[in-house]
Protein backbone atom coordinates (compact mmCIF):
# COMPACT_ATOMS: atom_id res chain seq x y z
CA UNK A 1 0.00 0.00 0.00
CA UNK A 2 2.86 2.07 1.10
CA UNK A 3 4.76 1.73 -2.30
CA UNK A 4 1.91 2.31 -4.08
CA UNK A 5 1.09 5.88 -2.60
CA UNK A 6 4.35 7.12 -3.19
CA UNK A 7 3.58 8.57 -6.57
CA UNK A 8 0.20 10.55 -4.87
CA UNK A 9 1.81 14.02 -5.64
CA UNK A 10 2.85 17.02 -3.85
CA UNK A 11 3.74 18.13 -0.46
CA UNK A 12 1.78 20.90 0.75
CA UNK A 13 2.88 23.37 2.92
CA UNK A 14 1.07 25.84 4.77
CA UNK A 15 2.78 28.39 6.53
CA UNK A 16 5.87 29.54 7.23
CA UNK A 17 9.24 27.17 6.78
CA UNK A 18 12.68 27.28 6.73
CA UNK A 19 13.82 27.38 3.22
CA UNK A 20 15.96 24.50 3.48
CA UNK A 21 13.04 22.17 4.26
CA UNK A 22 11.06 23.20 1.54
CA UNK A 23 14.02 23.28 -0.98
CA UNK A 24 15.51 19.61 -0.04
CA UNK A 25 11.81 17.71 -0.72
CA UNK A 26 12.11 14.97 -3.50
CA UNK A 27 8.39 15.72 -3.96
CA UNK A 28 6.68 18.40 -5.69
CA UNK A 29 6.32 21.10 -3.39
CA UNK A 30 3.34 23.70 -2.98
CA UNK A 31 3.10 26.63 -0.43
CA UNK A 32 0.46 28.61 1.01
CA UNK A 33 0.15 31.06 4.37
CA UNK A 34 -3.05 29.80 6.12
CA UNK A 35 -5.23 27.59 6.25
CA UNK A 36 -8.01 28.65 3.97
CA UNK A 37 -5.73 28.80 0.75
CA UNK A 38 -4.44 25.22 2.14
CA UNK A 39 -8.54 23.60 2.34
CA UNK A 40 -8.16 26.03 -1.13
CA UNK A 41 -5.73 24.08 -2.79
CA UNK A 42 -6.69 20.72 -1.51
CA UNK A 43 -10.07 20.73 -2.91
CA UNK A 44 -8.88 22.33 -6.61
CA UNK A 45 -6.15 19.85 -7.10
CA UNK A 46 -6.51 17.59 -10.40
CA UNK A 47 -6.02 14.31 -10.31
CA UNK A 48 -3.03 14.12 -12.09
CA UNK A 49 -1.61 16.22 -9.50
CA UNK A 50 -2.90 15.06 -6.17
CA UNK A 51 -1.37 16.62 -3.06
CA UNK A 52 -0.32 13.76 -0.56
CA UNK A 53 0.67 15.07 2.42
CA UNK A 54 -0.85 18.56 4.39
CA UNK A 55 2.45 19.77 6.18
CA UNK A 56 0.93 22.63 9.10
CA UNK A 57 3.26 24.57 10.68
CA UNK A 58 1.43 25.02 14.16
CA UNK A 59 0.51 28.62 14.89
CA UNK A 60 -2.03 28.24 11.45
CA UNK A 61 -4.16 26.09 13.42
CA UNK A 62 -3.78 27.04 16.99
CA UNK A 63 -6.87 29.18 17.35
CA UNK A 64 -8.85 25.64 16.71
CA UNK A 65 -7.07 22.91 15.85
CA UNK A 66 -10.06 20.31 16.00
CA UNK A 67 -12.09 22.17 13.78
CA UNK A 68 -8.98 23.70 11.59
CA UNK A 69 -7.94 19.56 10.86
CA UNK A 70 -11.49 18.65 10.44
CA UNK A 71 -11.81 20.95 7.57
CA UNK A 72 -8.56 19.42 5.93
CA UNK A 73 -9.95 16.30 6.43
CA UNK A 74 -13.60 17.15 5.06
CA UNK A 75 -12.23 18.28 1.62
CA UNK A 76 -9.75 15.53 1.15
CA UNK A 77 -9.78 12.29 3.61
CA UNK A 78 -6.97 10.82 1.89
CA UNK A 79 -4.05 13.49 2.65
CA UNK A 80 -1.93 12.79 5.63
CA UNK A 81 -2.25 15.84 7.51
CA UNK A 82 1.44 16.33 9.51
CA UNK A 83 1.58 19.20 12.02
CA UNK A 84 4.79 20.78 12.81
CA UNK A 85 5.30 22.24 16.27
CA UNK A 86 7.49 23.11 19.16
CA UNK A 87 7.03 20.54 21.89
CA UNK A 88 2.87 20.30 21.44
CA UNK A 89 1.36 17.21 19.67
CA UNK A 90 -2.05 17.20 18.22
CA UNK A 91 -4.09 13.70 18.34
CA UNK A 92 -6.07 14.55 15.80
CA UNK A 93 -2.93 14.71 13.35
CA UNK A 94 -1.57 11.53 11.05
CA UNK A 95 1.33 12.43 12.31
CA UNK A 96 3.65 15.57 14.48
CA UNK A 97 6.86 16.82 13.41
CA UNK A 98 9.47 19.19 15.60
CA UNK A 99 10.23 22.47 14.30
CA UNK A 100 13.88 21.11 12.86
CA UNK A 101 12.60 18.32 11.12
CA UNK A 102 14.41 17.32 7.91
CA UNK A 103 13.12 16.76 4.70
CA UNK A 104 13.91 13.19 5.24
CA UNK A 105 12.34 13.25 8.83
CA UNK A 106 9.28 14.80 7.19
CA UNK A 107 9.05 11.98 4.57
CA UNK A 108 9.38 9.32 6.68
CA UNK A 109 6.35 10.98 9.05
CA UNK A 110 4.37 10.89 6.06
CA UNK A 111 5.46 7.09 5.22
CA UNK A 112 4.68 5.84 8.65
CA UNK A 113 1.11 7.70 8.70
CA UNK A 114 0.52 5.98 6.10
CA UNK A 115 1.73 2.62 6.88
CA UNK A 116 -0.63 2.56 10.02
CA UNK A 117 -3.75 -0.40 9.08
CA UNK A 118 -6.91 0.53 8.16
CA UNK A 119 -7.97 2.66 11.00
CA UNK A 120 -10.46 0.74 13.13
CA UNK A 121 -12.36 1.98 15.42
CA UNK A 122 -11.13 2.10 18.62
CA UNK A 123 -14.07 0.15 20.66
CA UNK A 124 -14.44 1.02 23.90
CA UNK A 125 -16.80 -0.81 25.98
CA UNK A 126 -18.84 2.96 26.58
CA UNK A 127 -19.48 3.09 23.14
CA UNK A 128 -20.25 -1.13 22.20
CA UNK A 129 -22.06 -1.35 25.46
CA UNK A 130 -24.06 1.68 25.63
CA UNK A 131 -25.00 1.53 21.81
CA UNK A 132 -26.42 -1.99 22.34
CA UNK A 133 -27.82 -1.49 26.03
CA UNK A 134 -25.61 -4.00 27.32
CA UNK A 135 -25.21 -1.31 30.08
CA UNK A 136 -27.72 -1.30 33.10
CA UNK A 137 -26.44 -0.31 36.32
CA UNK A 138 -29.61 -1.11 38.19
CA UNK A 139 -28.49 -5.27 38.17
CA UNK A 140 -25.10 -4.33 39.56
CA UNK A 141 -26.96 -3.32 43.17
CA UNK A 142 -25.30 -4.94 45.92
CA UNK A 143 -27.25 -7.55 47.42
CA UNK A 144 -26.06 -7.27 51.01
CA UNK A 145 -23.08 -5.24 53.00
CA UNK A 146 -20.34 -7.67 51.82
CA UNK A 147 -18.61 -7.33 48.49
CA UNK A 148 -18.22 -10.73 46.46
CA UNK A 149 -16.60 -12.10 43.75
CA UNK A 150 -20.74 -12.36 42.62
CA UNK A 151 -20.52 -8.20 42.03
CA UNK A 152 -17.64 -8.73 39.77
CA UNK A 153 -19.26 -11.35 37.69
CA UNK A 154 -22.29 -8.82 37.54
CA UNK A 155 -20.12 -5.60 36.95
CA UNK A 156 -18.62 -7.56 33.76
CA UNK A 157 -22.44 -8.27 32.73
CA UNK A 158 -23.93 -5.46 33.71
CA UNK A 159 -22.15 -2.18 33.54
CA UNK A 160 -18.09 -3.15 32.53
CA UNK A 161 -17.30 0.20 32.66
CA UNK A 162 -17.16 0.66 36.33
CA UNK A 163 -15.64 -2.80 36.74
CA UNK A 164 -12.33 -1.75 37.69
CA UNK A 165 -14.48 1.37 40.57
CA UNK A 166 -16.36 -2.40 41.91
CA UNK A 167 -12.60 -4.44 42.06
CA UNK A 168 -11.22 -1.14 44.08
CA UNK A 169 -14.37 -1.47 46.49
CA UNK A 170 -13.95 -5.43 46.90
CA UNK A 171 -10.37 -4.73 47.77
CA UNK A 172 -10.65 -1.92 50.14
CA UNK A 173 -13.68 -3.86 51.80
CA UNK A 174 -11.70 -6.98 51.84
CA UNK A 175 -8.25 -5.22 53.45
CA UNK A 176 -9.08 -2.78 55.27
CA UNK A 177 -6.28 -0.45 53.23
CA UNK A 178 -6.90 3.09 54.02
CA UNK A 179 -5.77 3.86 50.34
CA UNK A 180 -6.09 1.68 47.15
CA UNK A 181 -5.96 2.68 43.18
CA UNK A 182 -4.93 0.51 39.86
CA UNK A 183 -2.84 3.00 38.19
CA UNK A 184 -0.83 2.99 35.14
CA UNK A 185 2.19 3.98 36.55
CA UNK A 186 3.78 4.05 39.52
CA UNK A 187 4.51 7.85 39.22
CA UNK A 188 1.26 8.36 40.04
CA UNK A 189 0.80 6.47 43.51
CA UNK A 190 1.39 8.20 46.74
CA UNK A 191 4.84 8.44 48.49
CA UNK A 192 3.30 6.01 51.27
CA UNK A 193 2.17 3.64 49.12
CA UNK A 194 2.97 0.08 48.49
CA UNK A 195 3.17 -1.02 45.07
CA UNK A 196 2.79 -4.63 43.10
CA UNK A 197 2.71 -4.78 39.47
CA UNK A 198 -0.82 -6.30 37.93
CA UNK A 199 0.44 -8.65 35.80
CA UNK A 200 -1.10 -12.22 34.28
CA UNK A 201 1.09 -14.41 32.43
CA UNK A 202 2.03 -11.64 30.00
CA UNK A 203 -0.55 -9.31 29.63
CA UNK A 204 -0.06 -6.07 32.01
CA UNK A 205 -2.78 -4.46 33.55
CA UNK A 206 -1.01 -1.85 35.28
CA UNK A 207 -0.12 -1.30 39.17
CA UNK A 208 -1.94 -2.06 42.39
CA UNK A 209 -1.09 0.99 44.47
CA UNK A 210 -2.33 0.68 48.52
CA UNK A 211 -1.19 2.51 51.68
CA UNK A 212 -1.30 0.04 54.51
CA UNK A 213 -0.50 -3.10 53.13
CA UNK A 214 2.38 -5.32 53.52
CA UNK A 215 4.35 -6.03 50.28
CA UNK A 216 3.46 -10.18 50.85
CA UNK A 217 -0.05 -9.01 51.03
CA UNK A 218 -0.39 -6.95 48.13
CA UNK A 219 1.37 -9.50 45.97
CA UNK A 220 -1.14 -11.81 46.75
CA UNK A 221 -4.17 -9.64 46.13
CA UNK A 222 -2.58 -8.38 42.80
CA UNK A 223 -2.53 -11.76 41.61
CA UNK A 224 -6.08 -11.97 42.34
CA UNK A 225 -6.86 -8.46 40.56
CA UNK A 226 -4.65 -9.36 37.50
CA UNK A 227 -6.81 -12.36 36.65
CA UNK A 228 -10.09 -10.71 37.31
CA UNK A 229 -8.58 -7.60 34.73
CA UNK A 230 -7.52 -9.96 32.42
CA UNK A 231 -10.93 -11.83 32.14
CA UNK A 232 -12.43 -8.39 31.91
CA UNK A 233 -10.40 -7.82 29.12
CA UNK A 234 -11.03 -11.24 27.02
CA UNK A 235 -14.45 -10.77 27.41
CA UNK A 236 -14.24 -6.98 25.86
CA UNK A 237 -11.95 -8.53 23.00
CA UNK A 238 -14.63 -11.34 22.65
CA UNK A 239 -17.48 -8.53 22.99
CA UNK A 240 -15.10 -7.17 20.25
CA UNK A 241 -14.96 -10.09 17.29
CA UNK A 242 -18.51 -10.57 17.53
CA UNK A 243 -19.68 -7.48 16.42
CA UNK A 244 -16.86 -6.00 14.00
CA UNK A 245 -16.13 -7.18 10.80
CA UNK A 246 -12.29 -8.15 10.92
CA UNK A 247 -11.56 -6.81 7.49
CA UNK A 248 -12.79 -3.35 7.46
CA UNK A 249 -12.82 -2.45 11.16
CA UNK A 250 -16.70 -1.71 10.62
CA UNK A 251 -19.43 -2.73 12.78
CA UNK A 252 -21.05 -5.91 11.22
CA UNK A 253 -24.56 -7.46 10.56
CA UNK A 254 -25.29 -8.83 14.06
CA UNK A 255 -24.37 -5.48 15.13
CA UNK A 256 -27.09 -3.64 12.96
CA UNK A 257 -29.76 -5.58 13.89
CA UNK A 258 -29.19 -5.30 17.28
CA UNK A 259 -28.25 -1.42 17.69
CA UNK A 260 -30.89 -0.66 15.15
CA UNK A 261 -33.71 -2.51 17.58
CA UNK A 262 -32.38 -0.35 20.17
CA UNK A 263 -32.06 3.04 18.33
CA UNK A 264 -35.76 2.09 17.07
CA UNK A 265 -36.93 2.10 20.53
CA UNK A 266 -35.62 5.54 21.74
CA UNK A 267 -36.36 6.74 18.13
CA UNK A 268 -40.22 5.87 19.12
CA UNK A 269 -39.88 7.07 22.55
CA UNK A 270 -38.62 10.41 21.98
CA UNK A 271 -40.08 11.10 18.49
CA UNK A 272 -37.01 11.26 16.36
CA UNK A 273 -36.45 10.07 13.28
CA UNK A 274 -34.03 7.49 12.16
CA UNK A 275 -32.84 6.58 8.59
CA UNK A 276 -30.78 3.40 7.46
CA UNK A 277 -28.82 3.87 4.01
CA UNK A 278 -28.23 0.13 2.30
CA UNK A 279 -25.34 0.48 -0.61
CA UNK A 280 -23.16 -1.64 -2.84
CA UNK A 281 -20.30 -0.92 -4.81
CA UNK A 282 -21.38 -1.37 -8.47
CA UNK A 283 -19.72 -4.29 -10.22
CA UNK A 284 -17.35 -5.03 -7.37
CA UNK A 285 -16.79 -8.62 -8.68
CA UNK A 286 -15.74 -6.80 -11.70
CA UNK A 287 -12.75 -4.81 -9.39
CA UNK A 288 -12.33 -8.59 -7.37
CA UNK A 289 -11.76 -10.45 -10.98
CA UNK A 290 -9.43 -7.56 -12.79
CA UNK A 291 -7.53 -6.63 -9.80
CA UNK A 292 -7.51 -9.39 -7.32
CA UNK A 293 -8.57 -10.09 -3.93
CA UNK A 294 -6.18 -8.05 -2.05
CA UNK A 295 -7.15 -5.05 -4.01
CA UNK A 296 -11.13 -5.50 -3.20
CA UNK A 297 -10.19 -5.93 0.09
CA UNK A 298 -8.55 -2.82 0.01
CA UNK A 299 -11.21 -0.92 -1.64
CA UNK A 300 -13.30 -2.11 1.15
CA UNK A 301 -11.21 -0.95 4.18
CA UNK A 302 -10.47 2.41 2.23
CA UNK A 303 -14.55 2.76 1.83
CA UNK A 304 -14.99 2.18 5.65
CA UNK A 305 -12.75 5.00 5.98
CA UNK A 306 -13.65 7.36 3.44
CA UNK A 307 -17.32 6.98 4.99
CA UNK A 308 -16.40 7.09 8.82
CA UNK A 309 -15.08 10.80 7.66
CA UNK A 310 -18.01 11.71 6.64
CA UNK A 311 -20.39 10.46 9.01
CA UNK A 312 -21.58 12.29 12.20
CA UNK A 313 -20.69 10.98 15.75
CA UNK A 314 -23.57 8.77 16.91
CA UNK A 315 -23.70 7.23 13.17
CA UNK A 316 -22.53 3.92 12.69
CA UNK A 317 -21.17 1.97 9.51
CA UNK A 318 -21.67 -1.62 9.27
CA UNK A 319 -20.61 -4.19 6.70
CA UNK A 320 -23.61 -6.48 6.31
CA UNK A 321 -22.25 -8.69 3.25
CA UNK A 322 -19.54 -9.20 0.56
CA UNK A 323 -19.60 -5.49 -0.76
CA UNK A 324 -22.68 -4.36 1.15
CA UNK A 325 -22.61 -1.62 3.77
CA UNK A 326 -25.67 -0.03 6.16
CA UNK A 327 -25.12 3.16 7.83
CA UNK A 328 -27.30 3.66 10.13
CA UNK A 329 -27.69 7.66 10.56
CA UNK A 330 -29.11 8.16 14.02
CA UNK A 331 -30.43 11.11 14.26
CA UNK A 332 -29.02 13.98 16.60
CA UNK A 333 -31.57 16.35 15.13
CA UNK A 334 -34.07 17.88 17.84
CA UNK A 335 -37.54 16.20 18.03
CA UNK A 336 -39.66 15.74 15.36
CA UNK A 337 -42.92 18.03 14.72
CA UNK A 338 -46.55 17.38 13.07
CA UNK A 339 -46.35 17.98 9.85
CA UNK A 340 -42.06 17.82 9.29
CA UNK A 341 -40.95 16.56 5.98
CA UNK A 342 -38.04 13.98 6.13
CA UNK A 343 -34.73 15.08 7.22
CA UNK A 344 -32.34 17.04 4.16
CA UNK A 345 -29.01 16.69 6.48
CA UNK A 346 -28.89 12.70 5.43
CA UNK A 347 -29.18 13.01 2.12
CA UNK A 348 -26.41 15.63 1.71
CA UNK A 349 -24.55 13.19 3.28
CA UNK A 350 -25.49 10.33 1.44
CA UNK A 351 -24.85 12.38 -1.68
CA UNK A 352 -21.62 13.51 -0.44
CA UNK A 353 -20.19 10.22 -0.24
CA UNK A 354 -21.30 9.18 -3.19
CA UNK A 355 -19.55 12.25 -4.62
CA UNK A 356 -16.25 11.44 -2.79
CA UNK A 357 -15.91 7.43 -3.54
CA UNK A 358 -16.59 8.79 -7.43
CA UNK A 359 -13.70 10.83 -6.69
CA UNK A 360 -11.65 8.41 -4.50
CA UNK A 361 -8.25 7.45 -5.53
CA UNK A 362 -7.83 3.93 -4.72
CA UNK A 363 -3.58 2.67 -4.65
CA UNK A 364 -4.47 -0.39 -5.10
CA UNK A 365 -5.81 -0.17 -9.01
CA UNK A 366 -3.34 2.16 -9.67
CA UNK A 367 -3.01 5.87 -10.34
CA UNK A 368 -4.89 5.42 -14.40
CA UNK A 369 -7.99 3.75 -11.72
CA UNK A 370 -8.85 6.79 -10.38
CA UNK A 371 -12.36 7.53 -10.67
CA UNK A 372 -13.86 4.39 -11.82
CA UNK A 373 -15.55 3.20 -8.61
CA UNK A 374 -19.05 3.85 -8.20
CA UNK A 375 -22.24 3.32 -5.59
CA UNK A 376 -25.37 1.99 -5.39
CA UNK A 377 -27.80 2.47 -2.35
CA UNK A 378 -31.47 3.22 -1.05
CA UNK A 379 -31.92 5.14 2.16
CA UNK A 380 -35.34 4.46 4.29
CA UNK A 381 -36.58 6.37 7.16
CA UNK A 382 -37.97 5.62 10.30
CA UNK A 383 -41.30 6.09 10.79
CA UNK A 384 -42.19 7.28 7.11
CA UNK A 385 -40.37 4.03 5.34
CA UNK A 386 -41.11 1.24 8.54
CA UNK A 387 -41.98 0.98 11.35
CA UNK A 388 -39.75 -1.88 12.51
CA UNK A 389 -35.99 -3.10 12.20
CA UNK A 390 -37.25 -5.83 9.01
CA UNK A 391 -39.53 -3.19 7.48
CA UNK A 392 -37.16 -1.05 7.44
CA UNK A 393 -34.26 -2.69 6.08
CA UNK A 394 -36.33 -4.48 3.50
CA UNK A 395 -37.56 -0.47 2.34
CA UNK A 396 -34.13 0.19 1.95
CA UNK A 397 -32.80 -2.76 -0.04
CA UNK A 398 -35.91 -2.19 -2.01
CA UNK A 399 -35.03 1.15 -3.02
CA UNK A 400 -31.24 0.00 -3.46
CA UNK A 401 -32.48 -2.81 -6.30
CA UNK A 402 -34.56 0.28 -7.78
CA UNK A 403 -31.17 2.84 -7.86
CA UNK A 404 -29.50 -0.50 -9.52
CA UNK A 405 -32.26 -1.29 -11.89
CA UNK A 406 -31.88 2.64 -12.83
CA UNK A 407 -28.47 2.21 -14.26
CA UNK A 408 -26.48 2.08 -11.30
CA UNK A 409 -24.29 4.85 -9.29
CA UNK A 410 -27.36 6.43 -7.94
CA UNK A 411 -28.80 6.43 -4.12
CA UNK A 412 -33.01 6.26 -4.43
CA UNK A 413 -34.21 8.38 -1.61
CA UNK A 414 -38.24 7.90 -1.05
CA UNK A 415 -39.94 7.73 -4.42
CA UNK A 416 -36.69 10.27 -6.44
CA UNK A 417 -33.29 9.56 -7.35
CA UNK B 1 -23.99 30.40 6.58
CA UNK B 2 -20.86 31.02 8.74
CA UNK B 3 -22.15 32.87 12.01
CA UNK B 4 -20.26 32.46 15.44
CA UNK B 5 -21.66 29.18 17.86
CA UNK B 6 -23.00 32.08 20.29
CA UNK B 7 -24.97 34.35 17.61
CA UNK B 8 -26.58 30.82 15.90
CA UNK B 9 -30.30 32.51 16.56
CA UNK B 10 -29.23 35.10 13.90
CA UNK B 11 -28.66 32.88 11.03
CA UNK B 12 -31.64 30.80 12.04
CA UNK B 13 -33.72 34.03 12.02
CA UNK B 14 -32.23 35.35 8.91
CA UNK B 15 -32.59 32.24 6.64
CA UNK B 16 -36.38 31.82 7.84
CA UNK B 17 -36.71 35.45 6.88
CA UNK B 18 -35.18 35.22 3.81
CA UNK B 19 -36.38 31.51 2.75
CA UNK B 20 -33.18 29.61 3.01
CA UNK B 21 -32.34 26.15 4.29
CA UNK B 22 -28.46 26.92 4.86
CA UNK B 23 -26.41 24.63 6.12
CA UNK B 24 -24.86 26.64 8.93
CA UNK B 25 -20.80 26.75 10.46
CA UNK B 26 -19.60 28.49 13.19
CA UNK B 27 -15.94 27.87 12.15
CA UNK B 28 -14.14 30.08 9.64
CA UNK B 29 -12.31 26.76 8.24
CA UNK B 30 -15.71 24.49 8.03
CA UNK B 31 -17.17 26.99 6.25
CA UNK B 32 -14.29 26.86 3.65
CA UNK B 33 -14.64 23.11 3.75
CA UNK B 34 -18.27 22.74 3.01
CA UNK B 35 -18.39 25.50 0.68
CA UNK B 36 -15.58 23.57 -1.50
CA UNK B 37 -17.60 20.40 -1.41
CA UNK B 38 -21.06 22.05 -2.38
CA UNK B 39 -19.19 23.94 -5.31
CA UNK B 40 -17.43 20.54 -6.08
CA UNK B 41 -21.03 18.84 -5.58
CA UNK B 42 -22.91 21.45 -8.05
CA UNK B 43 -19.87 21.03 -10.23
CA UNK B 44 -19.80 16.94 -10.59
CA UNK B 45 -23.81 17.32 -10.86
CA UNK B 46 -24.41 19.95 -13.40
CA UNK B 47 -25.06 18.96 -16.61
CA UNK B 48 -22.46 19.84 -19.50
CA UNK B 49 -23.46 23.48 -20.76
CA UNK B 50 -25.75 24.17 -18.28
CA UNK B 51 -25.96 27.22 -16.11
CA UNK B 52 -23.95 26.98 -13.15
CA UNK B 53 -25.97 27.56 -10.10
CA UNK B 54 -24.45 29.29 -7.76
CA UNK B 55 -22.81 28.83 -4.64
CA UNK B 56 -23.52 31.30 -1.68
CA UNK B 57 -21.78 32.12 1.66
CA UNK B 58 -23.47 34.31 3.45
CA UNK B 59 -21.49 35.87 6.69
CA UNK B 60 -23.29 36.59 10.22
CA UNK B 61 -21.51 38.71 12.35
CA UNK B 62 -18.44 37.48 11.73
CA UNK B 63 -16.43 40.52 13.11
CA UNK B 64 -16.20 38.32 16.15
CA UNK B 65 -14.32 35.48 14.61
CA UNK B 66 -10.79 35.74 12.93
CA UNK B 67 -9.69 35.15 9.68
CA UNK B 68 -12.97 36.23 8.21
CA UNK B 69 -11.06 38.12 5.42
CA UNK B 70 -8.35 35.36 4.94
CA UNK B 71 -11.55 33.35 3.89
CA UNK B 72 -12.87 35.60 2.08
CA UNK B 73 -9.75 36.20 0.00
CA UNK B 74 -9.17 32.24 -0.31
CA UNK B 75 -12.58 32.02 -1.63
CA UNK B 76 -11.93 34.74 -4.50
CA UNK B 77 -9.48 33.01 -5.70
CA UNK B 78 -10.35 29.41 -5.28
CA UNK B 79 -13.62 29.60 -6.39
CA UNK B 80 -14.42 33.05 -7.95
CA UNK B 81 -18.01 32.32 -8.88
CA UNK B 82 -19.26 31.54 -5.26
CA UNK B 83 -21.52 34.75 -3.88
CA UNK B 84 -20.50 35.94 -0.63
CA UNK B 85 -22.53 38.26 1.38
CA UNK B 86 -23.23 40.02 4.65
CA UNK B 87 -26.41 40.15 6.79
CA UNK B 88 -26.21 43.75 7.83
CA UNK B 89 -29.05 45.54 9.47
CA UNK B 90 -31.55 43.12 8.35
CA UNK B 91 -30.41 42.87 4.96
CA UNK B 92 -28.09 40.44 2.75
CA UNK B 93 -25.10 42.78 0.86
CA UNK B 94 -23.00 41.42 -1.52
CA UNK B 95 -19.54 41.90 -0.75
CA UNK B 96 -17.72 42.45 -3.91
CA UNK B 97 -14.57 40.58 -5.24
CA UNK B 98 -12.16 43.62 -4.36
CA UNK B 99 -8.73 41.10 -6.26
CA UNK B 100 -11.23 41.42 -9.53
CA UNK B 101 -9.70 44.17 -11.45
CA UNK B 102 -12.87 45.76 -12.57
CA UNK B 103 -13.97 46.18 -10.06
CA UNK B 104 -11.51 49.14 -9.21
CA UNK B 105 -11.95 51.22 -12.07
CA UNK B 106 -14.28 53.91 -11.54
CA UNK B 107 -15.14 54.34 -15.17
CA UNK B 108 -14.57 51.16 -18.25
CA UNK B 109 -11.65 51.11 -20.23
CA UNK B 110 -12.79 52.37 -23.77
CA UNK B 111 -10.74 50.79 -26.44
CA UNK B 112 -9.93 52.24 -29.45
CA UNK B 113 -9.40 50.19 -32.39
CA UNK B 114 -8.14 50.52 -36.04
CA UNK B 115 -10.06 50.73 -38.78
CA UNK B 116 -10.82 47.65 -40.62
CA UNK B 117 -11.44 48.12 -44.38
CA UNK B 118 -14.11 45.78 -46.43
CA UNK B 119 -11.64 43.15 -47.79
CA UNK B 120 -10.77 42.50 -44.05
CA UNK B 121 -14.26 42.53 -42.61
CA UNK B 122 -15.06 39.89 -45.84
CA UNK B 123 -11.92 37.59 -44.58
CA UNK B 124 -12.83 37.85 -41.03
CA UNK B 125 -16.56 37.07 -41.55
CA UNK B 126 -16.57 34.78 -44.89
CA UNK B 127 -12.79 33.87 -44.72
CA UNK B 128 -12.17 34.65 -48.27
CA UNK B 129 -11.64 38.23 -49.71
CA UNK B 130 -14.49 40.24 -51.42
CA UNK B 131 -15.21 40.27 -55.05
CA UNK B 132 -15.81 43.63 -56.02
CA UNK B 133 -18.95 43.26 -58.37
CA UNK B 134 -17.87 45.40 -61.80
Amino acid sequence: MTANRHARGSYLFTGTFEHELVSSMDQPVRCVNNIFDAIGELATCSAADLIEAVVIEESIIQSNSAANIDALRRVDPTAVLVVVSEKNTHPQADANVSKNTTSAGLCAAVTNAKSQPSEKTILSEIDLDDVLGISDETKITRDSSDLGDVDLVRALMHAPIRFKEILVDLLKEQTGWTFCAILEDQTCAPETATIAPLRYGHEEHGILAAVGATADELRRWSHWAACWLDLARRQQHLKILAYQDELSGAWNRRFLKTCLTRELQIARETRRHLTVMIFDIDDFKHYNDKWGHDAGDEIIRELVKLLRSIIRKGDHVCRIGGDEFAVLFCDPEPPREPGSNHPTTIEILAKRFKEQVRLARFPKLGTEATGVLSISGGLATFPWDGMDVDSILLKADQRLLQSKRQGKNSITIGNET
Amino acid sequence: MLVPLARNEAAHHAAQKFGFQPSIEHEPALAMAELCLHVNHLRATQAWCAEQPVAQLILVHTQELEGIDQLVHAIHAYFPSVLISELRDGRIVDIKNDSAVVDKLTELPIVHSEDVDANELYMLLDNKPHEVEE
